[in-house]
Parts: C-alpha cells; structure tokens; sequence
C-alpha cells in the first residue's frame, strides 16, 4: 500500500492541511514574478551590454544556471533543518555561526535595499518618455520615480496577496513580450543570418567576465524564495526542489534567449554601439521596427509594470528580512510588528520606505543619472551581494552536513555542495576583480573599493554586533537565524516558585 | 470560556467584524481552543508537541470535538500542524458556540464576502477586553484562562489595538504574568507566536 493511500494521509485532519497547499506551479510562479523579466530584459541586459562592452551575456546567464542549481542541490536540502528558510544569513548562522550569521544579515539588508532603490531610477527614467507620449507631460525622473515610491509604499503595508494576483497577471504578459521579441528578433537578423556567434564560449575568456557573471546572477535572484514554501507545499520533499531547479532552468533559458536574440537583431558587432546609443529602448525600437509600433507600445507599459513588480516584490522581501530580524531581536523587536488588520510587516515596511525615498532625494539633489548611476549601479552591486550570500551560503551547507549528514547521500550533501562553493568562489572572485567593468568605471576609479568595501564593512559591523550579543544578551543571541520561530526558544525557565505567585482562582 | 473571550477580543463589540487578521486570528483562536483542554488538565505540551492526558470528553460541545479529533489522529502531534489545522475551523466553530450561548447572531455579508457574527449584549462582548485592561492595571483577581487570554493577545499581535494606551507600560507586567503559567501554556503561548511570524514570512497572511 502506497502511503498516499493510507488511512493517515485520509484523515480529516491531513485532508484539510491538504487543502490550499501549494504545487510545484504555484510556487514557480511566485519566484518567477519575483524575477519580473522584463525588467531584466529591457534593463539590465542592454544596460549591461552598454556599460560593460562584453558580449557574452547570453552564454553567462546559461553558465549561472548550472552554478547554481549545483548550488540549489545543498540548499533545498538544508533548507528542511533551517528554521527561517527563506533567508540566506539563517544558514551561514547555522552553518557557520551565529556571529557570521549577522555579519550576513547585514550583507542582506544592504544588498537588497540596493536592488530595491536602484528600481527607482529605472522607473523614473521609464515613466518620463511614456507620460510625455501619453499624457504631453514631461516630469524630471524623480517625480515620477516619487510617484511609484508612493504606491509601493502603500502596497507594502496591503494584504500581501492582492499583491500577489497582480503580479502573476503581470508575469504572464511579460513572459509572452519577452518571448514575443526573441521570436521577432531571430526572424529579422542584422545581416539576414542568424549568428550564434556570442554563444561561442571563448565570450567567457575575456577581460571584464567577472562583470557579465555578477550581471547574470542579477537576474536570478528571487530563486531562493521557493524554500519559503516548505510548510505549505504539497510534498516538502519534491514540490520545493522542483519549484527550486525549475525556476533557475526557466530564468536562465528566457533570459539567455531574449540576450542572444538581441545580439542577433543587431548584430553581435553592434550590439554593444546600439545598447549604448538607445539603452532601454534598444528592446522596444527593435519591436517597433520588427513588430510594429504597437507593439513596442504594449511592451513599453508593461516595462513600467514589470518594475512596479519588481519593487513591490524586493520592498517586501526586505521588510520581511527586517521583520524576522526584529522578532529576533537582533534588530529592535519594533521591527517584528505587523500590521494588525492585514498582517504585512508593517514597521519593516516602513522603514524601508523611508530609505526609498531617501536615495530618490538624494540622487535628484545632486543631479545623478538615474538610469546608470542609480538602477544599473545599485542593482549590480545589489546582484554582487547577492552573490557573496549565495557563496558564503554554499559553504555554510558543506559545514553544516559535516557535522550534521541528516542522512542524505554523499552527492547531496557534500559532492556537490562543495562543487558549487568552488565553482562560487571562482565567480566571486572574478566578480570582484571585473567591478570596474561591471560599473563601467574606470580601474583606478575609488568606485571598485566603494562596493566590496561596503559588503565587507557591514560584515565585520554584523559579526562584532553578533559578538556583542553573545556576552551581552544571550537569551538573543540563542535565537540567531530563527527568525519567528525563535519565541518558542524563548520561552524562559519557570521564574517563579508556586509560593511567589499571587492567590489565583480558578 | 478561553476561545470565546479571545473571539470577542479579536472582533468588534457592535458589528463583528474582524479586529485581526483572518489568519492571525484563527491561530489565536485555535491556541485558545487547545488552552481550554490544557486548562482542565486534558491536555498538554511536551517539546513542541501534544499529549492527550485525559480522554473523558467535555460536556462543551465544541471541547468535545476539538479533543475527539485530537484522539482520532495520534499519528498527528506537533502543536504548529494543530494550530496550523484548528486555525483554519476555529473562528466558524467559535462563533457558533458564541450564537448557541446566544451571545451572538449570525450574519451572512453579501458584499463583503464571509460570516460575521454580531454581539447580541454588546457591554458583554466588550467585557473581556475591559477585564483584561482591569487586571493589567492591577484591580480584580487573575484567573488562569485570563493570564493565557493575556499571552495569546500578545501573541497575535492584538495587544498593541487592544491595549494601545497601556501596551509599552504594561509589557514588563505582562512578561510576569505569563512566567506564573506552567510551562506547557507558556510554550503554547509561544508557538502561538511563532506561527503568526511564520505566516508573514512565508506570505500567507
């Protein structure tokens, strides 16, 4: 008899569990909208083109994956034994630390507010060209990136799941455009050939790949959030990892393709001239052309849409980074405070909200580009400590199935996370030498220091603060990485002996 | 009863309408339920899981359920699959225990969809949050269903509506309050917490 089968899998309880239980679908799909592909396709790929000069974007997206997914193997298997699954700095705390733990909370909340501000600068730089064919109006960036903090302000402290239905709605439209354009662009070649010339591998034996690999990692973020789902999954054990290696193979297919059909519209010779002269609209003038004007119009407003999403998604991944950090207590419990009536992490939310507008007030004061110097540097250097926290993950689940085997096979457990903490550890280093590439800034420029610099310093500011809370609250300290779990673990020992405590009736 | 203090807490004392968040409220409620057993020594926690002490059913109706199902499914213990499970049928059987009191009135919204169930004696559905903001205050005499109705406020986050004014000041009371309960309540009381947690982070509230 099958388990499945079984009187204990009939039984009403498990019946009604079973109820509203995720699948392997449902779960991509919210990873997926997370990843919001247009916003990637538009900006970042020709951005990254533009900035960067190096044309093997389409093959590092591929090479990522495999990274990857040999990272994921480990992940999804540590993710079952992590009490707050979502977070990267819960495993480094697990594996290697509590003290490392909050040096990598701390990477975390920085590099995700990175990646979450700098989607205002494209929004702004978005919006403005859109309202003026629209509307005849033609705000500065900031009024208009002022108007989307505004409205993701008040969705993050909305009910998450009305949220939610917007975004699958949008990932569909996306994803067809984006599919849509490839197709487009492979049917009109520069040249009447159709060149795979930018997937030959020598792409990758060039200056500056580091720079194209951190870019490509980038575009992947989003796939941790799958282990979120655990306790609501159908199978924990299947539905999770599938979502999880399925995600990555999905991005990394969509996005090489919508890269490499790029270069073949205009040329792979070219592709870096056009990006630089058109930027974002190098994907729509290419559609225009290919399409017809509409449409370039259609993926223009779901461009905006697509940031819109993208912010909505980071702006609650960070409050919720936040929120476990508060219930913690390793950040002030404020933090752990929800909204009462519709649940979202409503101080977390917040705060992060005012950093939002912050940043956008002081790029408009001082007159910085919005498109590269806010959405391409922030997110690039965002992406980058995204990969640091995936590398220092991936060590962190050889270390903890050192100590802890849990019974997995030597492949799962140590073969091939130890092959992607190597294979991380060369795209980590790689990245960090190429930054001045990746920014597109010049090698003696301060700028390169200014990104490692900073991940190393909130580091080193969260391990002394984690050590700080091991002599001085260890009762917090206890409960590092456990994100809402931990008031169960704080749950103290019986303070008063039955003679201390008051008359009371029953 | 626990539960039914709990839900007049959780909603408003003229309309009914919910005061939390649905599933918030339902994990709370669910606490409650499995408190009202443990108060009367049926139950009980042992590291995050449950143990059914005493088999005799209730003369409650909605106790007697609630503890059947518990003995039906000895394959089933941890407290967060119940919280998880109770939080989901809670709030209906609550308020239905509420109407059979007759403390309350069923009433289906056609706009809004869901069932509200609207105080019959409004002064007595208010009763449950005055008493508390009494004790907290340091009038009247603790009861042991009211120093858990205490912890599972906080618990789901309701403590900072219900006690907005007093909340900061009354924090460090509440803290000892709750550290006279034996541990059991007192780690239901935290998982009670930590579910409520858990639903943000992984968005499902």
């Amino acid at each position: 008899m099958t388990r499945t089968a079984s009187p204990v899998a009939q039984s009403n309880l498990s019946r009604t569990l079973a109820d509203g239980r995720l699948g392997v679908p449902a779960v991509v799909f919210f990873v997926l909208s997370a990843a919001a592909p247009l916003t990637v396709t538009a900006g970042v790929i020709p951005t990254g083109y533009a900035v960067t000069g190096v044309t093997g974007i389409p093959l590092a997206f591929l090479v990522v994956a495999v990274v990857l997914a040999l990272f994921s193997v480990g992940y999804v298997a540590m993710a079952r034994h992590v009490a707050n699954a979502g977070a990267f700095y819960a495993y480094i705390a697990r594996g290697l630390g509590r003290p490392a733990g909050v040096g990598a909370a701390w990477v975390a909340l920085l590099a995700y507010n990175l990646l979450q501000v700098g989607l205002y600068g494209a929004v702004g730089a978005a919006a403005t060209p859109l309202l003026d064919q629209w509307l005849g109006i033609a705000p500065p960036w900031w009024g208009s990136a002022v108007l989307a903090w505004a409205l993701v302000a008040v969705l993050g402290v909305l009910r998450v799941d009305v949220n939610g239905t917007v975004l699958a709605v949008l990932l569909v439209a996306e994803v067809g455009v984006v599919g849509l354009y490839a197709a487009a662009n492979l049917a009109h070649p520069a040249g009447g050939v159709v060149t795979v010339d930018t997937l030959a591998p020598g792409n990758l034996l060039v200056p500056g790949v580091g720079a194209i690999l951190a870019l490509a990692v980038l575009g992947f973020v989003g796939f941790e959030s799958a282990v979120v789902f655990s306790e609501e999954s159908r199978n924990p054990r299947r539905t999770v990892p599938t979502a999880t290696y399925l995600s990555v193979v999905l991005i990394a297919v969509m996005y090489a393709l919508a890269s490499w059909a790029m270069t073949v519209a205009t040329g792979p010779d070219r592709v870096v001239t056009a990006a630089a002269e058109q930027g974002p609209e190098l994907v729509f003038n290419l559609a225009a052309g290919q399409l017809g004007q509409p449409f370039a119009d259609i993926g223009h407003a779901l461009f905006l849409t697509s940031l819109l999403a993208a912010m909505i998604s980071f702006h609650n991944t960070t409050a919720r980074y936040m929120f476990a950090l508060g219930r913690e207590q390793v950040l002030p419990a404020a933090l752990g405070r929800t909204s009462r009536r519709t649940g979202a992490p409503k101080v977390g939310s917040l705060v992060q909200s005012a950093i939002g507008l912050a940043v956008i007030v002081t790029y408009a004061v001082a007159g910085w580009d919005p498109l590269v110097q806010l959405f391409f540097w922030c997110g690039t250097s965002g992406g980058i400590g995204v990969l640091l926290l995936v590398a220092a993950t991936s060590v962190a689940v050889v270390a903890f199935f050192a100590h802890c085997p849990a019974g997995l096979p030597l492949s799962r457990r140590l073969v091939a996370p130890a092959l992607a903490a190597g294979a991380l550890g060369v795209v980590v280093t790689l990245a960090v030498a190429n930054i001045d590439t990746l920014l597109g800034v010049s090698p003696d420029s301060p700028l390169r220091w200014v990104v490692p610099g900073g991940y190393l310093a909130a580091a080193l500011v969260g391990v002394g603060w984690g050590l700080a809370l091991r002599s001085a609250r260890p009762e917090v300290y206890a409960t590092i990485g456990l994100g809402a779990k931990s008031a169960v673990l704080r749950v103290p020992a019986r303070p008063a002996s039955p003679a201390e405590k008051p008359a009371v009736g029953r | 009863m626990l539960a039914d203090d709990f839900f007049r807490i959780a909603h408003s004392d003229s309309t009914g309408r919910p005061r939390l968040h649905t599933r918030a409220a339902g994990v709370g409620l669910g606490a409650a339920l499995l408190a009202e057993l443990m108060l009367d020594h049926q139950l009980t926690v042992d590291d995050g899981q449950l143990v059914v002490v005493d088999r005799q059913l209730p003369d409650d109706a909605l106790a007697h359920t609630v503890l059947e199902q518990l003995v039906a499914e000895p394959h089933h213990r941890r407290v967060r699959t119940w919280l998880d499970f109770l939080s989901r049928t809670a709030p209906e059987a609550v308020g239905d225990r509420l109407v059979r009191a007759g403390h309350a009135t069923r009433r289906t919204s056609r706009w809004r969809r869901g069932t509200f169930f609207v105080p019959t004696d409004m002064s007595a559905a208010a009763w449950p949050e005055a008493r508390l903001r009494m004790l907290l205050s340091g009038r009247g005499r603790w009861t042991w269903p009211d120093v858990v109705l205490v912890g599972l406020v906080g618990a789901t986050g309701l403590a900072r509506q219900v006690l907005w004014d007093i909340e900061p000041v009354t924090r460090q009371h509440r803290a000892e309050v709750l550290g006279w309960l034996a541990p059991d309540l007192r780690e239901l009381v935290a998982q009670t917490e930590a579910a409520v947690g858990d639903a943000v982070l992984s968005h499902r509230t």
